[in-house]
């Protein structure tokens, strides 16, 4: 079901923040996606692009290089990243991706899942923006962090997308791929997990090489030298599904 | 005077960086400077000079010459920030040979806006004055900016002394976020201002609402405006990297 993309205005996402809390108190309601339609809650975006209402996501890597298909119209001509019209809109239409109804009810998160706050800390947390973002500067190399449920929210991701000298580092997440992705696609067993040489772990670890390496600087074969110990058991291309 | 800490990485003064940050009539951002290396060196001549911006979602970086120039100066466009946003900006020395990647020195530095010559998108304002046996102290004053006087009689030995010495990592670290909570305490608990107040309280306000998103509790409760502001100032703490810093300057 092909539909004009528009901007929601202040209007329109403190509609949408409404609709979030009544349903997070009990209420549910269908999603508003007039809100998206209406001039009195919507504006244009220019230049046109068209998206499909219908589409669904099995994973976040699917949200990512749809995302980046059909929005090229607009982000090759101006930012987006920062529009928090254009992905609450698509929030919103895209309801029941990122806030299915499970046994008979939705989970509502936070709203910075679904609607993009100005608060520039909580970006990362979109669960549309995010994984487009990952797409467009890593390619296949995002995998690693869009294995997941559109609807689900990684702590452990949140480690490599909630600061941008890690998030916008390609070769890291070239190295990322090497070390935690099999041949097939699937995650390393432990790769999730919490326990040493994890991806949750290498967040912290990547931290701490804050002021004693520039890893922009370095190639992703560097970046895996550089691991300590507890990642060597990631290093070899032997593990098994997780 | 030259640190050093057991990574072997240069910390480099303020004074060894001068930055400036112009937008142009059509909002575009851009950065001129200069890096003078020479009183910290010697460095292995093929470093890597690398400057970084970054602020919120916006990052991006340029190398900007070899650290075998004693002084560089350079001019770049930031076409990843909006002409609203304040960067902050770091300069790193790479090595580019042996331990590629390795921090040889490092400064974290605001920029100076042209049309300003406060630090950029600054609500707080800092000043020297002679203060007796205070290092600094915070003053709060109805409808005007708090402002950070630092002691003039600083020792000049050290970072620790003038204006720069609200940016150091000790500094930061160890006040700010309590600088933090003091300032939104007085607006929120003691003057009971609410974010719509078009005053540099409510700029406060609105500034800890961008860092913690539940809805403020009325003024006449006490109890869950202090516990929101904790939220607050400890989401401040996070975005402000306080335990970095602490590290950066505990490290010798």
């Amino acid at each position: 079901m092909s539909f004009i993309l528009r901007s929601l205005n202040e209007a329109g996402l403190e509609a949408f923040r409404e609709y979030l809390a009544r349903v997070r108190s009990g209420d549910n309601p269908p999603p508003p996606r007039e809100l998206c339609s209406q001039p009195s809650t919507s504006d244009e975006v220019t230049p046109n692009v068209s998206i499909d209402l219908a589409r669904t996501f099995p994973s976040r890597l699917e949200v990512g290089a749809y995302f980046e298909d059909v929005l090229e119209p607009i982000w090759s001509q101006r930012s987006i990243d920062a529009d928090r019209g254009i992905w609450s809109a698509l929030s919103l239409l895209y309801f029941d991706e990122v806030c299915p109804i499970i046994d008979g009810r939705r989970s509502v998160k936070n709203d910075d899942r679904y609607i993009l706050l100005s608060s520039w800390d909580r970006v990362d947390r979109h669960l549309l923006r995010t994984p487009y973002v990952l797409t467009r500067i890593h390619g296949n190399n995002a995998r690693i962090a869009l294995s997941g449920k559109p609807y689900v929210f990684s702590e452990a991701v949140s480690q490599l997308t909630n600061r941008q000298q890690i998030l916008t580092n390609v070769r890291l997440f070239e190295a990322l791929d090497q070390l935690y992705m099999r041949p097939d696609g699937k995650l390393k067993r432990g790769a999730s997990g919490k326990g040493a040489g994890s991806l949750r772990r290498l967040g912290k670890v990547i931290r701490q090489y804050d002021l004693t390496y520039d890893l922009h600087a370095m190639t992703a074969a560097e970046i895996l030298t550089l691991l300590p110990h507890e990642f060597t058991a990631f290093k070899t291309a032997s593990s098994t599904a997780s | 005077m030259r640190r050093f800490n057991y990574t072997g990485r240069r910390d480099l003064k303020q004074d060894a960086v001068d930055l400036e940050v112009t937008k142009a009539s059509d909002g575009a951002l851009s950065v001129k400077g200069s890096v003078d290396l020479d009183a910290y060196g010697p460095w292995p001549a093929d470093a890597d000079v690398v400057l970084e911006a970054w602020q919120g979602p916006a990052f991006e970086r340029f190398s900007i010459g070899r650290a075998s120039v004693p002084k560089i100066e350079f001019q770049r466009q930031l076409t990843r920030f909006r002409g609203d946003q304040s960067p902050q900006f770091r300069v790193k020395i790479v090595s580019e040979t042996s331990d590629r990647g390795k921090l040889l020195g490092l400064c974290q530095i605001r920029a100076r806006r042209a049309d300003d010559d406060r630090p950029t998108g600054s609500m707080l304002h800092v000043t020297v004055e002679p203060l007796d046996h205070e290092i600094f102290k915070l003053r709060l004053e109805e409808n005007k900016h708090p402002v950070l006087v630092i002691n003039e009689n600083l020792p000049t030995e050290t970072d620790y002394f003038g204006k720069g010495f609200a940016l150091t990592p000790l500094f930061v670290s160890l006040v700010m976020p309590q600088i933090f909570r003091t300032v939104v305490t007085d607006v929120l608990l003691v003057r009971r201002m609410d974010e719509e107040d078009e005053s540099p309280g409510g700029m406060w306000i609105r500034f800890a609402r961008s860092l913690n998103t539940d809805s403020l509790p009325p003024s006449d409760d006490i109890d869950a405006r202090r516990a929101w502001l904790e939220i607050a100032t400890a989401e401040f703490s996070r975005c402000t990297d306080v335990m970095t810093k602490f590290r950066l300057w505990s490290i010798k």
